[in-house]
């Protein structure tokens, strides 16, 4: 079966149901660590699963008076942990328990005013 | 529906900003893309050069209008040039929302003579960034 493009302006991020507007890019990125188990005498390194992790980030447009951006500052500053869906097309979903790390709004000349984020997995990520 | 470049022209004859005081340019001289040759100075024409997608969500549009102020001489260009810049502003036009204005650029070209009594204007030329929903 081919793969089949699909564009980006399809994409949703929800917070804590709350769902993410104005965004610019985001991305979810899904970590495995390793264990190494070589033993002694064998030349191959031989390595088997270990623990799952994973961070997201993005950046969006700021706007105080918007919910979405309400929502993440409440995050950064309450340190619970929530759920992240991010639908990268209709029916694909990652659903995942966010602990927000950083949020950082900026500025430039000719621009206009951004935040970036970024969240540390508590726990597993979902893949529907 | 209201078209970005519509929109635009509102934005800049809206309230009198352009055609009172002097140099005066009345909303009839505001005009999408080009002036005659022979139109009357001075005059104010406008382009949208380009709309893309700003957002991956929400239908944010992002787009680069180019505004150029035409008079006789170089002081007129450049103060329509200013009230370009005011007249820029954010609003409801046409039915759609344009949420930020940024004036990214603003160059001129003097005006020339020739060698006979031809006269081309001065050009203000003000490029601004702009953030709108459809």
């Amino acid at each position: 079966m081919p793969v089949t493009p699909r564009p980006c302006k399809n994409c949703t991020l929800t917070a804590d149901a709350q769902a993410i507007i104005g965004i610019v890019e985001a991305s979810i990125t899904l970590t495995g660590d390793t264990i190494e188990v070589t033993e002694i005498a064998t030349v191959d390194r031989v390595h088997i699963a270990g623990m799952r992790s994973g961070t997201v980030s993005g950046t969006v447009f700021y706007d105080q008076g918007d919910n979405g951006v309400i929502k993440l500052e409440a995050l950064i500053k309450s340190g619970n942990a929530v759920s992240f869906v991010f639908t990268l097309h209709s029916g694909a979903t990652y659903t995942v328990p966010i602990i927000m790390t950083s949020w950082s709004p900026s500025i430039a000349v000719n621009d206009v005013v951004r935040a970036s984020f970024s969240g540390q997995f508590a726990g597993e990520c979902v893949i529907a | 529906m209201a078209t970005i470049q519509q929109a635009v022209r509102t934005m800049l004859t809206t309230g009198t900003t352009l055609s009172s005081g002097s140099p005066s340019v009345p909303d009839s001289r505001v005009t999408h893309g080009y002036r005659l040759q022979e139109s009357a100075l001075p005059a104010v024409t406008y382009s949208v050069d380009s709309r893309g997608d700003a957002s991956t969500s929400g239908g944010i549009q992002e787009s680069t209008i180019t505004v150029t102020s035409i008079a006789n001489t170089s002081e007129d260009a450049l103060a329509i040039a200013a009230k370009v810049r005011s007249a820029l502003a954010t609003g409801t036009y046409d039915t759609i929302p344009i949420d930020a204005v940024i004036v990214t650029n603003e160059t001129l070209q003097p005006e020339t003579i020739g060698l006979s009594d031809e006269q081309e204007p001065a050009q203000a030329v003000t490029t601004a960034t702009i953030y709108w929903r459809p």
